[in-house]
């Protein structure tokens, strides 16, 4: 492979993400920021946990990236009844032509390229973990048979963070499986405004499907080629080592307020996010400021807060800003001229 | 050219940049400490607590000090790394340049890292190194610029007639006052030098005239004045000294010598008149005898007194010889060296063409013997002893052409010696004049506004003001202060002036000198002020030619006894 071609890649990286961008903001008004979350997110071969109260459009998102993505798409909506069975599917007793009785594995919604998790945290932890081996592995085994899922495979799951009563929330370890953890906000006055015109008209446009599964699985590798130096590896480093309120990277609210820091998997989304963030503004290296823009939907759910931390109502965010200040200061250039 | 190429030199262009700036940097640095350093010698020295350092010193120091952060800011290693992580947080590069120079040092040769690389090259073309790497005041540059202004300040500021004292006004009009006058008298002097050709009281007067000049301009306080003018009176005096010793002791003077030579000219041109009225007399008388008596007497005359007919009357060259005997006894009379001069060289002549008898030279002989009596113990001692040698040469050789050749030769070089001898002595009395002046000078600038004519100084006598001497009054007068109240038991480093009264002489002379110093409130002084100066005078040159007083210091105290001297 030839430069030009790497950097022909590259530009169709970005158009690609921009048309795809597009075509959900056709449907999605505002959320900027949680719509390119989600596309780094499914770009970098990742899972998205979507936040935020009812009726942001979290659903209406995840579907209209599934249209415009021209791939398999499928919603559970996630309740207290669940069963794992639900989601992954289940062996049902079938008759052949023959007249013959076997059991067939029917599979369940997880077998489709994005899976929207609606309300993840309704259902009970033995169902939500059925999401695990999916998730990690891209994989299910249903009576001891490993059923393979479709490539490309992203969940992107939902949940409300009031009306806990009658919730279940994400363990860590299901958390950690999220790549990204993204906050979805209130709209403002002129998304609003843009809304209502939107929703109460005689309709909008389409959605057309820009990119296939196998382009989103060229740009995954592309994603992936991506350098990054000896500087900016550090400096994602010490940013999760940071979080750790043991580690001499901590700062003095870390100390003070964190159980648990990120886990590896935290540095690892952080640089993979990076670099698709690098390739989308138009760069074939990492800098610090796609770290820096990546570090809070990707380390704010693996951090776990301690009693004190719970109880002064510290959010998560605010101890990587924290973090964040002084590993920049830390990295920063010592000639000064 | 190929994209790691164009990295590459790019690269060298902006390292060159920030190790100018660097550098920069590190001479401000070093020279913002050292110019600190200074400014506080300078500080200390203002309030008197050390020596005051040398503009050469200072200037030294700095100018080291600005080398030594030349070279630690030229040998500080700065590598491409370093001016890429730079160069990417000064533009909007992100991080591109250090990416591309990782990999290129990495030597990785994927598409990507070529991608990345020729992405940093054409990104890197386009900075202009100028404005990524712009010139800027740094704190130490700031600091420098400050202290540099503090520094002048601190200099300047004492010289700025702004910021002087009442006290100090009044000195520098004095000094400037001072100077106008040593002036004036350098101009003449040195003109009147010029004209006489005598070169080191010209070149004494020069720069006499020189300090004058600073003096007037008020380049120069009352301390420095009389320090720089003691020094040169000092130098001036070692001059003359040294004059004076090369000319002999003058026992008597040249009028004296004069009269002498004078005398003994018309005393031998009497005897000489005499013996040719006697010769005269006796031919007459050789007439009446018989011829063969006259031709015996006649040949006995000529081997004693020459012929017969060249007695009666002295040659023409005798005659000019006489002449200028005559003016040179007249030039020492004058004493005008040049005359006399004049008058050897025509003697010379006189004696080189050889038109003289045996006989007339012998009178020369005696002459010039006489001549040079009569110069012994006066300033030309050395003409005399040149003149006694030709007349003994002459007295014992034979006068051939040659010999009066050599003798024509010696008697010019003695009119030259005339002349010499009257230049060093002038040049003497010169230096002694200019000297003079300066002491004079010095002393009414150390005795304030209101003072006695230098020639009165030491004539007074401590009197109270019906006349009588007695309590409370010095030799000088009674003291009078102004300020009585501010006056304090410690002597301070600028005291207030302080007027002592008296009367001098007659009533209505002079009645006020303005000394420097703060005598105490009630204490009675009856001890003149120059017993005083010698009494302390002697008791610090003990200590410091015992070595007691540090060698840092002892110049201080001859300066400050120097300055002081009545």
């Amino acid at each position: 492979m030839e430069r030009q071609e790497i950097e022909q890649q590259a530009a169709a990286f970005r158009e690609s993400f921009q048309r795809v961008k597009s075509e959900v903001q056709k449907v999605i008004v505002g959320q900027e920021e949680i719509i390119q979350g989600v596309l780094t997110c499914v770009l970098a071969g990742g899972h998205a946990l979507l936040e935020g109260v009812p009726g942001l459009g979290k659903t209406l998102l995840v579907r209209t990236l599934a249209q415009a993505n021209d791939l398999k798409f499928s919603r559970i909506q996630f309740t207290p009844d669940l069963m794992p069975a639900d989601i992954s599917g289940t062996n049902i007793l079938v008759e052949t032509a023959g007249g013959a009785k076997e059991f067939r594995f029917q599979p369940g919604p997880v077998f489709a390229n994005i899976v929207l998790a609606d309300e993840i945290n309704r259902a009970t932890p033995k169902t939500q973990s059925a999401m695990l081996e999916a998730m990690q592995e891209h994989a299910v085994t249903v009576a001891g048979v490993r059923h393979r899922l479709e490539q490309p495979f992203f969940v992107l799951a939902t949940q409300n963070p009031i009306e806990m009563e009658g919730t279940y929330p994400l363990p860590e370890a299901q958390l950690d499986r999220f790549m990204f953890k993204l906050l979805v906000q209130s709209p403002t006055f002129e998304e609003l405004s843009a809304i209502v015109d939107r929703t109460t008209g005689i309709g909008t446009d389409p959605v057309t499907p820009v990119i296939d599964g196998k382009t989103i699985t060229a740009m995954h590798q592309l994603a992936r080629q991506v350098e990054i130096s000896s500087d900016v590896r550090e400096f994602a480093i010490r940013l999760v080592l940071g979080t750790h309120p043991d580690s001499e990277a901590a700062t003095e609210p870390v100390r003070k307020y964190v159980r648990f820091g990120s886990s590896p998997r935290g540095a690892q989304a952080v640089v993979l996010t990076s670099k698709v963030r690098a390739l989308v503004q138009g760069r074939v290296n990492v800098a610090y400021e796609d770290l820096i823009a990546v570090a809070k939907p990707s380390l704010r759910h693996r951090i776990l807060l301690n009693f004190e931390g719970e109880a002064e109502g510290i959010s998560t965010d605010s101890l990587i800003d924290s973090i964040l200040v002084r590993v920049r200061e830390e990295t920063k250039v010592k000639l000064s001229v | 050219m190929t994209p790691e190429i164009t990295l590459q030199y790019r690269l060298n262009a902006a390292t060159r940049r920030v190790k100018l700036l660097v550098t920069a940097q590190w001479t401000a640095r070093t020279l913002f400490w050292t110019m600190l350093a200074c400014a506080i010698w300078m500080l200390c020295s203002r309030l008197a607590w050390t020596s005051e350092p040398k503009v050469s010193a200072l200037a030294g120091l700095l100018a080291a000090a600005g080398l030594i952060g030349m070279i630690i800011g030229a040998t500080r290693k700065i590598s491409p790394m370093d001016v890429a992580r730079l160069t990417d947080a000064r533009t909007d590069l992100k991080e591109r340049l250090s990416t591309a120079v990782e990999l290129r040092q990495q030597g990785k040769i994927s598409p990507i890292a070529q991608a990345q690389i020729a992405d940093a090259g054409a990104r890197i073309q386009k900075l202009n190194f100028r404005h990524v790497f712009p010139f800027r005041l740094t704190r130490e540059m700031i600091g420098l610029l400050i202290l540099a202004a503090i520094l002048t300040g601190i200099f300047l500021l004492p010289t700025i007639p702004l910021f002087w004292s009442k006290e100090r006004k009044q000195e520098m009009e004095e000094v400037k006052r001072q100077g106008v006058v040593l002036e004036k008298i350098a101009r003449e002097q040195e003109k009147r030098s010029s004209d006489q050709n005598l070169t080191e009281s010209r070149k004494a007067a020069q720069e006499m005239k020189r300090l004058a000049e600073a003096m007037r301009k008020g380049e120069v306080d009352k301390r420095e004045a009389m320090i720089r003018m003691q020094k040169l009176t000092r130098k001036m005096e070692e001059q003359q000294k040294r004059l004076a010793s090369a000319n002999a002791p003058e026992k008597k003077s040249l009028e004296q010598a004069a009269q002498e030579a004078k005398q003994a000219l018309e005393k031998r041109q009497k005897q000489i008149e005499e013996a040719i009225k006697a010769t005269a007399a006796q031919e007459k008388a050789n007439q009446k005898k018989p011829p063969e008596q006259q031709a015996s007497q006649a040949q006995h005359r000529q081997g004693d007194q020459g012929s017969p007919k060249d007695q009666p009357k002295p040659s023409e060259a005798m005659q000019r010889s006489q002449q200028a005997m005559k003016e040179f006894a007249q030039a020492m009379e004058n004493q005008d060296a040049g005359a006399q001069n004049e008058a050897l060289q025509k003697l010379a002549e006189q004696m080189q063409q050889g038109q003289m008898s045996q006989q007339e030279m012998k009178q020369l002989q005696q002459q010039i013997k006489d001549m040079a009596d009569a110069l012994k113990g006066t300033s030309q001692d050395q003409v005399s002893r040149e003149l006694q040698q030709i007349a003994s040469q002459m007295e014992q050789q034979k006068l051939d052409p040659q010999t009066r050749q050599k003798l024509a030769e010696a008697m010019k070089k003695a009119g030259q010696t005339c002349q010499s001898c009257q230049q060093g002595s002038m040049d003497a009395k010169q230096l002694q004049d200019l000297a003079k002046a300066l002491r004079e000078g010095k002393l009414q600038l150390a005795q304030g506004e209101k003072m006695l004519p230098v020639s009165k100084l030491g004539q007074s006598k401590g009197q109270n003001p019906q006349g009588q001497p007695g309590k409370g009054y010095s030799p000088f007068g009674h003291v009078n202060n102004p300020q009585p109240e501010k006056r304090a038991g410690k002597i301070s480093s600028k005291p207030p002036d302080t007027k002592i009264q008296g009367q001098r002489g007659k009533p209505g002379n002079d009645p006020t000198i303005t000394y420097r110093g703060d005598p105490e409130r009630g204490v009675k002084s009856g001890t003149p002020y120059y017993e005083v100066y010698a009494r302390q005078r002697s008791a610090s040159e003990n200590p410091v030619n015992r070595e007691n007083i540090p060698a840092a210091y002892r110049k201080q105290v001859r300066d400050y006894f120097e300055s002081i001297k009545p």
